[in-house]
């Protein structure tokens, strides 16, 4: 490995990085604006200037090779007249519009500008004015602000491969925009805006929606499919406003699919009132011991379905799965794929019930009259429900339905469970890549009763999710002793693992934690 | 698209159908175009071209339908359209009047020629009158600079052009039209025939010497005067390589371009891997003031073909490409017949001279862009692309075209190698310097009595040059002012022009030990009554319209620099602009990809610095009151214009 030296301080290089990378690797704060991990470098912002020990004049860090020995200083007086004057270039026609720009407060303009520059222009004249305009139905460009860096057009291209964007005129009228009969419209479109440094692409469903400084950011990861990319969920008020990718090199890289970023489905339609109690359920399981079915969905989590393993062992029940498998494999030209799998734990149901029987099982046992108890619990969102489970369910003495949105089946059902959905719970998923990761509360829990409240007093402050009903049903089956947290199961489930060690990026088990759980689980549905 | 915001897109032109196709034919023709090229994509500007011929327009489902054949997306060939000026616009009129408002042409009136136009025709910049016959714009440089101030009609120059002339063109057109005659959207009306001249000189000509014979340009007169045996001797003798590319480095051979980098040493660093090589033939003539290559390639084509394949011969190259501004129509119909030529007489193919070896030689016409004079950016131009430079190293003999080491000599360089080759390394070297060997050609524009084109052996004293060859300053007024090397060289005064004790002399390092540089060899003359602000503004404006637009400093700094020379030469400048108009010129120096924006900033600080006394002056008393103007108006006159 090459050795180089930064500011008098010498580091080993990874052999075919470009500087910047290397400089970002080691912690140096180096600003730049064109560059992203994600992309080819380009070079054209001018903004990552540093000096080497092989050029008279400043050279741009991200494309430059580095080679043994090289000399590197990153900041001095001679830098910092650079970048500033950089800056004040890039600020000549940008528009300063940041009271309304949906990017402040994280647009790297705002924060270079920040750190380099007095709150003064020496610019007098006018400014091009470029105009704003819609790009695509999700996607809205704001002409002035942009500073024509590219990596827009770069991951549209090189990435995505449908190259919706380039840039256009030339100079000072220079702007990212589409054939006028071409629109941004790609399954990954919005990651441009994720990725644009300033506020020129703008995301039409966050626009003027939140400013980023009250809002929360917090990690999970996406349900939307197999894949499990991870997120970074932004709220505000306790809503919802925004989903954005996450870097995981093992999952997602630096990108997620636009669909993994509709959240409507959280606050649509939810599931606010019980009907009976768990005492109910609980008795009506306890008798009907041997004729009890339960549909489970492949979107619960690890925990969730470990639970479920054990109250359908408890009443030696039936089970099926509830599942969403739809439409074709997308793959971007870089191998980004979208999976048809709709559900993010399809291999871990598969591991945890050795096998997958289709809720069809649970049908057939309904019509040949073995069961007097269904309990379906379910996490798919905007699930299309089978319509035989649900003709089937009409001639079952019990039903409970544990869900977060409305169904038919909860119209229906005798008892009602209304539940968190993925954004407002702790749990694990396992992909289908078999790597097990964790999705985590973004917001708190819609306030909804319980079941057995009496009306008025619901308990606002308690989540009602899966694990605790389940957990309350199986201690009144005796079939436990006591209600855990969802690291509690999941470290029932697999010994010697916990949330914590699942971390940030998630873990693929080494070896079957124990003999429980088989190391390879069966093909996943709907994933190839 | 219900999708996208209607308006910010101009209303398309009348009568733009929803799709367009090109005939089976053209189809072909453009298949055939492709198979030039090592990719498809790289045909993209001679596939606009076919557009423009075929619907006299790039409109945006013609653009669609190339980007569907070509297999690139709809936006890469906008982008492309939108950055180069030449293309004829959905709104443009059937006549396209283009006025060259650049450097040379400014001092030679081109503006009373534009303002006399647009009262005319009613009509303002880039506008387009009612009855879409006429269409008027301001364009950069058009290589006619000895010419000037010259108009662009289509595809047609109109030398030393009037104001009453440019009236009567307009009647003319308008009469024409009227008795149901139509020469067609493109082309067909000539309203004078090219003339070439030479200004008597002294000195022997090399290059020079036939370039005013009548069908100079063909095969046969070539032949004739012992064309081609160089390269025939050459290819037959099977001789090294390599020696050739010593003997070019003996020679001591400079780019003729505008860097002077020695050529023997520029093919040396040609990097040794199995990829194929390149030629490229940069005939981007753009630098305002230079006219020289135009010449060479109108009136002597088969010089500069057999200096390709002597070149291409000694760098083992199979294919050269011949970029060619597209400016230039009529230099590239004389390429490309002198190409068939040189095909069917054995010169160039597969098997050129009987020896086997495979040189072949493609035409490829630009779109109008300043930028891809610069090497990588025509590079980029060249394989289909925004002419974008690139970032150095890699260099082109290293990674060039398509990622193969690739050769970017200029037309008057490889017009030197038969020369070279056939009397050999000293004789190139008789004349001219120890360091600037040879012979160069100069164009001389501005204020002077005999404009033209002019060999001279480098080491010629510039006021011995402009005063004992040229004629001096025309109608007995003083000299003010010499840009020696293109607008992007900084300017020479009249003191440092006229002394006489260590002259300043019309080679590589005379010019550069003085300050300046001798760039492309245009020399542009300003005599006393020219106004160094107006000088100021009209260079900028031309360098903010030009950048590429890729890198921070450059894309914003010409614009501003630009703007803030145009406001106080229309009287609203202060004492405090003309020193940050210095400053901000320094801060984009060195900062960028290439060099454009030193190209502007360089001769920017030479003017604001020696003749600041002009400056402030003019910001005292507010300058002369001027009606104002749009500042460099909109960009290149794009598709959002």
């Amino acid at each position: 490995m090459p050795k180089i030296k930064v500011n008098g301080r010498e580091i080993e290089a990874p052999p075919g990085k470009k500087l910047l990378e290397v400089l970002t690797d080691e912690k140096i704060t180096v600003p730049y604006y064109c560059w992203h991990p994600g992309l080819k470098p380009h070079g054209n912002c001018r903004m990552c200037l540093v000096k080497v020990s092989n050029s008279r004049k400043l050279e741009v860090s991200c494309t430059y090779p580095v080679t043994e020995g090289l000399e590197v200083t990153t900041e001095g007086p001679e830098i910092e007249v650079a970048r500033k004057s950089v800056l004040e270039f890039m600020l000549v026609n940008h528009p300063l519009d940041c009271p309304v720009c949906d990017k402040a407060g994280e647009c790297m303009l705002q924060d270079h500008t920040f750190d380099h520059r007095k709150g003064v222009s020496r610019f007098e004249e006018d400014k091009v004015l470029k105009g704003t305009w819609d790009v695509g139905p999700k996607i809205r460009i704001w002409g002035n602000r942009c500073i024509s860096c590219t990596r827009c057009v770069r991951f549209l291209e090189d990435e995505v491969g449908t190259g919706e964007l380039s840039i256009t005129n030339r100079g000072d009228h220079s702007v990212a925009d589409i054939h006028p009969d071409v629109p941004v419209d790609n399954p990954m479109s919005k990651n441009i805006v994720d990725i644009c440094p300033v506020g020129a692409l703008i995301d039409k469903d966050f626009m003027y929606q939140a400013r980023v400084w009250f809002a929360q950011r917090k990690d999970s990861i996406c349900t939307g499919c197999s894949r499990g990319c991870n997120i970074v969920g932004t709220t505000w008020k306790n809503e919802m406003r925004r989903i954005q990718p996450r870097h995981n090199a093992e999952v997602n890289g630096h990108w997620m699919c636009d669909g993994g970023r509709d959240f409507a489905p959280v606050h649509h339609d939810r599931l606010a009132e019980p009907k009976g109690s768990l005492q109910e359920l609980a008795k009506a399981l306890d008798l009907g011991r041997g004729q009890v079915g339960i549909v489970a969905s492949t979107a619960h989590t690890l925990e969730e379905l470990f639970l479920l393993k054990k109250l359908a062992d408890a009443t030696r029940a039936v089970t099926g799965f509830l599942t969403k498998v739809q439409g074709e494999r997308w793959v971007s030209k870089a191998g980004f794929a979208i999976e048809t799998d709709k559900t993010p734990n399809t291999r871990g149901a598969a591991m945890l019930f050795g096998g997958l029987a289709p809720h069809r099982a649970v049908v057939d046992a309904i019509e040949a009259g073995k069961v007097q108890v269904l309990v379906v619990a379910n996490q798919i969102s905007t699930l299309d429900w089978p319509a035989d489970l649900v003709a089937a369910a009409r001639k079952v003495k019990t039903v409970a339905v544990a869900d977060f949105q409305r169904s038919a089946l909860s119209d229906a059902a005798g008892i009602v469970i209304p539940v968190t959905c993925w954004a407002e719970k702790d749990g694990t998923y396992m992909n289908r890549d078999g790597r097990v990761q964790r999705g985590r509360v973004i917001l708190p829990a819609v306030p909804q009763a319980r079941p057995g409240d009496k009306p008025g007093t619901q308990r606002h402050t308690e989540t009602v999710n899966d694990i605790a009903w389940l957990q309350e049903v199986l201690v009144a089956l005796k079939a436990r002793e006591r209600v855990v947290s969802a690291d509690g199961v999941f470290r029932e489930a697999f010994p010697g693992y916990d949330h914590a060690r699942v971390g940030a990026n998630g873990l693929v088990f080494a070896t079957p934690p124990d003999g429980s759980v088989p190391a390879a689980a069966p093909s996943p549905v709907g994933s190839k | 698209m219900s999708t996208v915001d209607p308006h910010h897109f101009p209303e398309k032109a009348p009568g733009t159908p929803a799709t367009r196709e090109f005939r089976a034919e053209v189809k072909a023709e453009l298949e055939a175009l492709c198979t030039r090229y090592p990719k498809r994509d790289a045909a993209l500007l001679p596939a606009l071209r076919l557009l423009e011929r075929e619907f006299g327009t790039v409109d945006e489902p013609g653009m669609q339908h190339v980007a569907e054949l070509l297999g690139v997306s709809a936006a890469r060939v906008y982008g492309i359209f939108s950055f180069y000026t030449h293309f004829r616009r959905p709104h443009d009129g059937r006549y396209v009047f283009q006025v060259c408002s650049t450097f040379s042409c400014a001092l030679g009136g081109s503006e009373k020629v534009f303002d006399q136009l647009s009262a005319t025709l009613g009509i303002e910049k880039d506008g387009t009158t009612q009855d879409r016959l006429f269409s008027l714009k301001k364009v950069e440089c058009l290589a006619n600079c000895d010419m000037a101030p010259c108009l662009q009609i289509n595809e047609d120059f109109v030398d030393r052009v009037s104001t009453e002339q440019a009236v009567g063109l307009v009647d003319q057109i308008k009469g024409f039209h009227q008795s149901g005659r139509d020469a067609g959207p493109l082309g067909a009306f000539h309203p004078a025939p090219q003339v070439y001249h030479l200004p008597p000189n002294p000195h022997p000509p090399r290059l020079a010497k036939h370039l005013l014979e009548p069908g100079s340009e063909t095969f046969a007169h070539y032949s004739r005067r012992g064309g081609y045996q160089t390269a025939k001797n050459l290819l037959q003798s099977g001789r090294n390589p390599d020696e050739v590319i010593e003997q070019v480095f003996q020679a001591g051979l400079r780019g003729r371009g505008g860097a002077g980098f020695p050529t023997g040493q520029k093919w040396k660093f040609l990097a040794k891997n199995d990829k194929p090589r390149y030629l490229v033939v940069n005939a981007d003539e753009s630098e305002p003031g230079t006219f020289k290559d135009k010449m060479l390639m109108e009136r002597d084509p088969h010089t500069l073909l057999e200096g390709i394949v002597i070149a291409a011969y000694a760098i083992k190259a199979k294919a050269a490409y011949i970029y060619i501004r597209g400016e230039f129509p009529l230099g590239a119909r004389i390429l490309n017949q002198a190409i068939d030529e040189a095909y069917r007489n054995g010169v160039l193919g597969p098997n050129a001279f009987g020896t086997g070896t495979q040189i072949d030689i493609t035409v490829h016409r630009g779109g109008g862009a300043y930028i891809c004079g610069e090497e990588t950016g025509l590079l980029s131009s060249l394989e289909g692309g925004r002419g974008h430079p690139r970032i150095k190293p890699p260099f082109p003999a290293v990674e060039g075209a398509w990622g193969s080491p690739t050769i970017v000599n200029n037309v008057e360089t490889l017009a030197c190698l038969p020369g070279i080759l056939e009397h050999g390394a000293q004789w190139f070297r008789s004349v001219g310097t120890e360091k600037s060997p040879g012979t160069k050609l100069f164009s001389v524009s501005g204020h002077i009595v005999r404009p033209g084109n002019y060999e001279l052996p480098l080491g010629v004293p510039l006021k011995e040059f402009l005063f004992d060859i040229c004629g001096g300053i025309p109608g007995g007024k003083k000299l003010k002012a010499v840009c020696p090397g293109g607008s992007s060289a900084p300017f020479l005064t009249a003191e440092e022009v006229l002394r006489d004790e260590n002259p300043i002399r019309l080679d590589f390092d005379s010019l550069a030990a003085n300050g300046s540089m001798l760039g492309s060899g245009a020399i542009i003359v300003m005599d006393e009554t020219t106004s160094m602000v107006d000088v100021l503004w009209n260079i900028l404006r031309f360098y903010a319209h030009e950048s590429c637009g890729q890198c921070t400093p450059c894309r914003e700094g010409t614009g501003w620099i630009a703007k803030m020379a145009g406001r106080i030469a229309r009287g609203g400048g202060k004492v405090s602009d003309i020193d940050l108009l210095d400053e901000v010129a320094w801060g984009m120096v060195g900062r960028t990809i290439c060099v454009l924006a030193d190209a502007a900033a360089m001769p920017a600080r030479s003017i604001v610095r020696k003749f600041r006394p002009e400056f402030e002056a003019w910001v005292a008393k507010g300058g002369p009151y001027r009606p104002h103007q749009a500042h460099h108006g909109k960009g290149n006159g794009g598709a959002h214009a």
